[in-house]
Formats: structure tokens, C-alpha cells, sequence
């Protein structure tokens, strides 16, 4: 009668050890990932002027689009149609401080966290934004910056990025 | 005279427990000549002196200074530092000179006391293709792995003729670890490639796949000799430090 409670104690125990295990590799952005995210990040972004930040997000919001084809409409606001337009690369410019900012601040958590706080307050007074789109940017981040910079940790990027998009999109739909 | 010939005699009967000793004491006593018989009592005891001498060689065996000397001497080398830069060779010996580790065993006499092109300094003995590295890895930080045993397996290197300060590495990493509820040993194999430095006497490998792709992997044979190594496990990019071994040759 005592041995296979006993069991099933041991099997109940062993499952929540191996989700526990999981959960931390899966989602942990560690001190040494935010390191590595910061310094790679510093090498993608090798010279202050615009036309490197432009190029590469550009690359990022074409592959949002090709993956989410509604997320194109959102941004006609920025004259997503003409991508040459100033209006558009001032934007494209914008996302891409803002991301640098964050980055920045992955080292200060207090800060990091109101600073999120903000932009999921911007990003929900934009209709139509949804969680699925900074899924779509997660995964459009880890296939561009890849060429763009060596010896990036794809693993490491993702682990922090989802973290930061999960506390940004916490609210939207 | 006939005392000292009695006590040897004793002495030998006390330490010929073996049957050739008493066959032999028999044997020269039948004769009758007891000076013949003294100096066969005079050689069975320097057989037996022989013979503590060769398990006394036996025994020194594991002992050896010079193997020693030269991994303290490291020791202290890697404490005090050597005054060359990152990326240099110190040329040793009592003027000491910096070259560039890209110099060292490439074929040409660059320090002043030609000890780059040393054969103890280009020895390729610690990336033969075969030996096998192991030991357990402990990890600190960056991921939540267990400590692992952990075996490099140096299975391929190759050394183009007009680069020689270099040996490029292929090897086998592989990790065991403990899993299931019966706690079997699992082992994961990756393939990595990399090269050796001369200069700085270090193997550096990068995983291509795995859990271990964004790691790359640093043994710094600085033991003195080419059979350890101290390994580092960092994150590839920002040189972050995740974990550390000590491995050494396997038999």
C-alpha cells in the first residue's frame, strides 16, 4: 500500500523538478546573456550615424511583414509605403533607439522595468498591436542580426528579448 | 676469522627464506669448503641487495623531479606573469624578449635565443589525433548546467606548411549526464573544430551545434607538460567565463 504512493510521489516530484529545470533554461536571461547581449549589440551598432541602424531594421520590419502580412497597416501612419520616405526611416530610427535604450538599461533592472512600463503604455494606445507581433519581432531579430554581426548568440538574445517583449506586450491582445 | 664467517652465515640463513637460498647453502656445505661457502653466502646477499634496489627504482618511478620543476616552474610563470603582451611569446632565458606568437614555430628564428622554434616549444604532442581529454566540467553562470564529466577527443588536425604557428583541431566533445528516474547516463557528442597555439599554449575550440554553439571552449595546457590542461568555457562574444575543468590525458 506505502510503495506505490511512494511512487507516485517520486514520479509527481521528479515531473515538477524537470519543469522547473525547463522553465528556468528556456526563459533565464542571465547576467552573462544580458553581457553578451551588450556587447554584441555595441558591435552591431558599430558607428552613431544612421544609415547602419536604418539598414537593419529596415531588414527587421521586412521580415515582420513577411511574416505577419497585417502588421504592415499598422504603420501607415509613418508612410510604411514609401520606405524611402523620411517620415518612415525617422521611425525605423526611432525603434531602433528606443530597442538600444533597453539594451542599455539591462543592466539597471529598476530603471529597465518603468522604462517598460512606458513603452507598453505607448504600444497599447496603438490599435490593432498585438502579442503576436512582438512574437513576430523576436523571431525577425534572430534571423537578421545573425548576419550582421559575428559570433551572435542567437540563445542568449532570445532568452532576454522575450522577456523584454512579454513585460511590453503584458497588456495587449 | 671463524666468528665472522659463523655470524654471515646466520645472517644468510636468517634471510634465505627462499628455496634456491637453501638449496645453495646445502649444496656449498655438502663441499666442505667453507671460504666457497662464504662467498656464495656473500653473493646470495647481494642478490637480495639487487633486488631492494630494483624495487627501489620501481617505486622512484613515480616520482620525477624534472616533471616537477617544470609545472611549478609554470606555476610561478603563470603568477607572475611573463611581461609580454596578450598575443606574445616570451623568448625565456635571462634577456627576455617579446616576439609575436604568430612567429612561434613557423620555421624561422625570431627570438634572439632561438627558443621559438624550440622542439620542447613546437611540440604537437598535446593535439595528437587520439588523445583524449578528460574531466569534469563545472559550470558557474551563464546556463543551469550540473557539473558534467566531460571528454575532448582530438580526432583530426592538420597543419598547412605556409602557416605553421598554428595546428587546426577537429575533436569530439562529449558530455555525460544523468537522466530519467533510473539515472541512467545519457552522453551528448558534439564536433568542434578549432586550433592550437604555440605561443600561448592554448587549444581553443568552438562547438558547432548544441546546447554548447554559442560557447567556445579555451584549455591552456600550462601544467608543464602536454598531459593537462585548464579549460574555460565562455560565451563566444563578450569572452564572458561560464565554466571551468581540468582535464588530463587519458590512458
Amino acid at each position: 500500500m506505502m510503495l506505490p504512493f511512494f511512487l507516485v510521489l517520486v514520479l509527481a516530484v521528479g515531473a515538477f523538478g524537470d519543469a522547473d529545470y525547463k522553465h528556468d533554461d528556456e526563459e533565464c536571461c542571465s547576467a552573462e546573456d544580458r553581457r553578451e547581449i551588450q556587447y554584441i549589440w555595441k558591435r552591431v551598432w558599430a558607428h552613431s550615424f544612421t544609415d547602419r541602424k536604418v539598414a537593419i531594421a529596415r531588414a527587421i520590419f521586412e521580415d515582420i511583414f513577411d511574416h505577419q502580412s497585417d502588421a504592415k497597416k499598422l504603420f501607415t501612419r509613418v508612410h510604411v509605403d514609401q520606405p524611402d520616405s523620411g517620415e518612415f526611416r525617422a521611425h525605423l530610427v526611432r525603434v531602433a533607439n528606443g530597442l538600444d535604450n533597453l539594451i542599455n538599461l539591462l543592466s539597471s533592472p529598476a530603471v529597465l522595468v518603468e522604462q517598460l512600463k512606458h513603452l507598453a503604455h505607448q504600444h497599447e494606445a496603438r490599435q490593432g498591436v498585438t502579442k503576436a507581433h512582438f512574437e513576430a519581432m523576436g523571431s525577425a531579430f534572430a534571423r537578421v542580426l545573425p548576419q550582421v554581426s559575428s559570433c551572435f548568440n542567437v540563445e542568449a538574445w532570445n532568452r532576454c528579448f522575450y522577456r523584454l517583449a512579454k513585460k511590453v506586450s503584458a497588456n495587449l491582445p | 676469522m671463524w666468528r665472522l664467517l659463523i655470524i654471515s652465515a646466520l645472517t644468510a640463513l636468517t634471510w634465505a627464506d627462499t628455496d634456491r637460498g637453501q638449496g645453495l647453502l646445502a649444496r656449498f656445505g655438502e663441499t666442505g669448503d667453507p671460504r666457497l661457502a662464504a662467498t656464495a653466502l656473500r653473493i646470495f646477499a647481494l642478490e637480495k641487495k639487487v633486488d631492494v634496489i630494483k624495487q627501489k627504482l620501481h617505486d622512484a618511478d613515480k616520482f620525477d623531479p624534472a616533471h616537477f620543476v617544470s609545472e611549478l616552474d609554470s606555476l610561478v610563470t603563470r603568477a607572475e606573469g611573463n611581461g609580454c603582451a596578450d598575443r606574445q611569446f616570451q623568448c625565456g632565458g635571462s634577456d627576455r624578449e617579446c616576439i609575436s606568437d604568430l612567429f612561434v614555430c613557423d620555421g624561422h628564428n625570431d627570438c634572439e635565443n632561438d627558443h621559438d622554434e624550440d622542439d620542447d616549444v613546437c611540440s604537437t604532442d598535446a593535439v595528437k589525433a587520439g588523445n583524449v581529454f578528460t574531466g569534469t566540467v563545472t559550470w558557474h553562470s551563464c546556463l543551469p548546467i550540473e557539473d558534467r564529466v566531460t571528454r575532448i577527443a582530438i580526432i583530426g588536425t592538420k597543419r598547412v606548411k605556409f602557416f605553421t604557428s598554428r595546428v587546426r583541431v577537429t575533436a569530439q566533445i562529449s558530455v555525460d549526464h544523468v537522466e530519467g528516474a533510473d539515472h541512467h547516463v545519457e552522453t551528448n557528442t558534439f564536433t568542434a573544430a578549432g586550433f592550437f597555439n604555440f605561443g600561448t599554449r592554448r587549444l581553443v575550440l568552438f562547438p558547432g551545434a548544441g546546447k554548447l554553439k554559442n560557447v567556445g571552449v579555451v584549455c591552456e595546457f600550462n601544467r608543464g607538460d602536454n598531459e593537462r590542461a585548464d579549460c574555460t568555457l565562455g560565451y563566444k562574444a563578450s569572452k564572458n567565463t561560464c565554466a571551468h575543468a581540468l582535464l588530463h590525458l587519458q590512458d
